[in-house]
Order: structure tokens, then sequence, then C-alpha cells
């Protein structure tokens, strides 16, 4: 009896401490573990993606004159989160679209104060944008000249502000219509000027 | 009814035949749909922003980075243009104000050539920012621009991508950085019967530092339920004001609300006083004009009845 109860004390010890242990060992585990922090650092991003490589303006002009107006979709997309800024300029100092020796000037109109095409010039418009209203502007090739407004693209130094934004953007689309407004007096040949957009994060 | 019977020879021809059509129809179609996808001429910069610091007489460097993801290759071009902001819009203008340095000169590209980027390839650009000795302490800006420069293919307008990486310039040293919260020019009107609200905060730099500001603005119940809650984040260059402004859409119909606004300005936040702000929606407007017309006409009506009761009565007695 006596020695059972030895044996039960022994038991009971052995227990209680096994059951010590096993406590211990996650008490140990966890004291033993280190925090992890997770930290991600995003850099600030802008990207500019134009639909057409050129935009053609074709036209086959008559003695009255005759308009042809093309688009081109500028996209902007920015993780910034005050937004972006897209400009318009002109890539050189050139305004006019030439071709070799001719040349077709660019409109007499302004981003503020835009004008009807008249023969042998050429612009752009952003429906909704300035002076141009609301539009909405839909392409033509070789139509009678309309009353659409258009601008001159600005010089280099002084580009116009197509899009001002004030938060993050995936894929913003704004689209950009040129024309090209001429008749018989203009010389025949490939007609080529450069633009450039810039988009600046906020 | 006629019917024909071929030969299998002629019963697998016709098979393979309009299998073959099927298969040409669908590669057609899947073609056409992948050009449509097709991206155009396609540049990304990154970042698009950098802090740098230096000390007069000491340069730092630093890296961007150039993605064409379309599947057009290019030659890419590179350069370094002056940067200040216009207005309290905070236009971007990429040319020198005058009087102030022109810190894109400091600037100086690790690459003389301008980079090819194949479709969908990757350009890794080093400069290097040499701040000149004796340079003042203070806030100085350029941008780094990277430019799709293609070949004109045909009669009319060709397109350059350009985006920028705008350079934020510490030049070490003792400065001064200050600045205030100011209620814009045209703030929001104390009634307000749209539905939509303008909201929004003035922060004027004076010192000779840039700072990143945080705006909040709050618009709470008088039982101090919050309505709406916006928090900005604006680079604010030295001697300017950058209007910082948010749309509150879709209002209650009617009520009076508390206005707060505070902003970090030079590491110190600053408030504007809480302005209450009263809104009643059009159609409000005019139900309590039609309730206000009915209850007139009851009046009226009641009124009418009662003087007629009345000279009934009179009449009556007489």
């Amino acid at each position: 009896m006596l020695y059972s109860l030895k044996l039960n004390k022994k038991l009971i010890a052995g227990s209680a401490l096994s059951l010590i242990a096993l406590l211990a060992v996650p008490v140990t585990a966890s004291a033993l573990t280190t925090g992890t922090t997770i930290s991600s650092s995003l850099s600030p991003v802008i990207s500019l993606l134009t639909s057409n490589g050129t935009v053609s303006l074709n036209a086959i002009p008559s003695g009255s004159g005759v308009q042809t107006i093309a688009s081109d979709t500028v996209t902007v997309s920015t993780n910034n989160s005050a937004g972006y800024t897209l400009k318009l300029g002109e890539t050189t100092a050139s305004s006019s679209l030439v071709s070799g020796g001719d040349s077709i000037v660019a409109s007499t109109g302004t981003q503020t104060s835009p004008i009807a095409q008249t023969a042998n010039s050429w612009g752009y418009r952003v429906d909704g944008v300035g002076g141009f209203g609301a539009g909405t502007t839909s392409a033509a090739s070789s139509q009678a000249i309309g009353a659409v407004k258009f601008a001159a693209v600005p010089a280099t130094a002084s580009p116009d502000t197509l899009v001002t934004t004030s938060t993050t953007a995936s894929n913003a689309t704004t689209t950009v219509w040129y024309g090209l407004a001429v008749n018989t007096t203009a010389a025949n040949g490939t007609y080529t000027n450069s633009v450039t957009y810039t988009a600046t994060t906020n | 009814m006629i019917t024909q019977y071929r030969s299998p020879t002629v019963l697998q021809l016709i098979r393979i035949t309009t299998a073959f059509l099927i298969g040409a129809i669908l590669v057609i179609l899947f073609a056409a749909q992948t050009h449509a996808e097709t991206p155009g001429l396609s540049i990304t910069m990154s970042p698009s922003s950098t802090e740098l610091h230096a000390k007069p007489g000491e340069s730092a460097t630093g890296t961007f980075t150039i993605v064409n993801q379309g599947t057009s290759s290019y030659p890419a071009l590179l350069t370094v243009a002056p940067y200040h902001v216009e207005g309290v819009a905070y236009d971007p203008q990429f040319t020198l104000l005058p009087g102030t340095t022109d810190a894109a000169s400091w600037v100086k590209l690790n690459t003389t050539e301008s980079p090819t980027l194949g479709s969908n390839s990757t350009t890794t650009v080093t400069y290097t920012l040499n701040v000149p000795a004796g340079t003042a302490p203070g806030g100085y800006y350029a941008v780094i621009f990277a430019e799709t420069n293609p070949t004109p293919n045909d009669s009319g307008i060709t397109p350059h991508n350009r985006v920028g990486n705008i350079l934020y310039i510490t030049v070490d040293g003792t400065i001064e950085q200050k600045g205030t919260l100011k209620t814009p020019s045209s703030d929001t009107p104390g009634i307000i019967f749209g539905t939509n609200a303008d909201l929004g905060v003035l922060v004027s730099n004076n010192g000779g530092l840039h700072f990143v500001t945080t705006a909040n603005i709050k618009v709470k119940s008088l039982f101090g339920r919050t309505l709406f809650a916006g928090e900005f984040e604006r680079y604010i260059l030295p001697q300017t004001e950058r209007l910082i402004t948010t749309s509150w859409n879709n209002l209650p119909p009617i009520g009076i609300y508390t206005l707060s606004r505070d902003a970090t300005i030079a590491g110190k936040v600053q408030s504007l006083p809480d302005r209450y702000i009263v809104i009643v929606q059009p159609w409000v407007l005019a139900f309590i004009a039609v309730i206000i017309i009915l209850l007139g006409a009851l009046a009226i009506s009641s009124r009418r009845k009662k003087v007629s009761k009345e000279k009934e009565t009179s009449d009556a007695s007489v």
C-alpha cells in the first residue's frame, strides 16, 4: 500500500513535471519568436501610350476646300495620388505641316479662343477643354470645311494643358482631334509635323 | 427532294476543306483582335519624382527606369529641363523661371546615347547631380524627360510621348521652412443648394524649401457623425501657394454641417476655423414651398368656411 502510494506520488510528480515541461516548451518557443515586419515602398510611376504611330490626315483637295479630321487616343496611367498633368506642344520649332519646301500653316486659333478652320491650315482640338466646346467631334475625310473649332499646337516651350487630375489614374484616355483644311492651291505632297504629349505627376 | 450521295473521299475532302476554312476564319479573327489590342507607342518612367539631397560643391546620384510595354521599338530621347509651377492650380512649366538657378544644368545623365527600347523591354539610367560650390541652401527643381522618338511613316501628325521624373533637390544647409494654411479665395458657400460641394484649402510655402503637406478636409453633422473625410498629400514648392480641392458628392437633402480643415505645414499641423454649412437640395425647397402653399390654401379655405358659417348663423338669427 505504502509502495503503491510512493509510486503514485512519483507518478503524480512525474506527470506534474511533464506538464510543466509541456507548458514551458511553447512559452520558451514563444519567447524566442521574433517579429517580422513586411515593408514595401512603391515607386511613383507614370506611363503614356498613344494609339497611333502617325495620325493620318490625307485629303483630296477641291477648289472650295475640304477638311479631314482624325483622332489620336492618349492613355495615361499613374499611381501618384496627386494625379497627373498632360500637355501638348510642338516637338520642334516648326508649327507647320511641311512637305519639302511646301507648308500648310497652323490655325490662328488658340486653346482659349479656337476658330473654325480656313483653307490651307491645320490644328487640334479636345472636346470639352478650353474654348473648344463640348463637341462631339467626329472623323471626316475630304469633306466640306465645317464649323468645328481648332487651335494651333503651341510652341515647345509653352505647351497647352489638356488634362489635369488629382488622383491616381488607370488607363485614363484623352481623345485629341487633328484637323486639316486644304484647297487646290496647296501643292501635292506628303506633309508631316511632330507633336509632343508630356505627362508628369502632380 | 433530291438527295445527293457522295463517295467517302469526296466527303472527307469536304470535311477537311470545311475544317480548314473554319480554322482560317478563327485565325483571321484572332489576328484582327490581337492587332486591335496591340498598343501603339508606350513609355513608362519610374520613379516619376525623386528627392535628392547634396551639400554645395558635392554630388548625388540617382537612377530611373524606362519601360516600353508596347510592341514597337523606338529610340528613347533623354533630356533634362528646368521645372517650376504656375498659379495655385500648380500648372507645371518646363522652362526656367526668370531670376532662378537652372538646376537642370546640374544633372548629367550617365549615358551619351539615346537607348533603343525594344518591345517589352526595360532600361535603367543612372545620373549624377553636381551641385556647384557656393550654391545657397534651399530647394531646386528640374525634370528628366524620356521621350519616344518615332520616325514619321505617313502624311500627318507624328506624336512623341514624353514622361517626366521631377527632381526635388535639397541643397543642404540652414534653410528656413515655413508656410500658412489659408482659406481659398472661392471658398465653399455658406448655403449650398446643389448636389455637390467643392471643398478646399490653400497651402502656402513662404520658406526656401519644398515640403509635403497632408491636408485633411472633414464634414461632420452637428451630432459629430463624419459624412465626408479626405486626406491629400501634395508637394508645396517654396514661394508658391497650392490649392487643394476635392468634391463632396451626393449631398444629404437638408441639414447643417461643420466643415473642418487642417494641414501639416513644414511638419506642424495648422487648422482653419471650423465653419457651418447649410445644405438644402432644390427638391426640398420645392417640397417646402408646396407644403406652405397647401397649408395656406387650407387656411384660406377654412377661413372662408368659417366666415360663410358665421354669415349663415347671423342670417338665421335675423
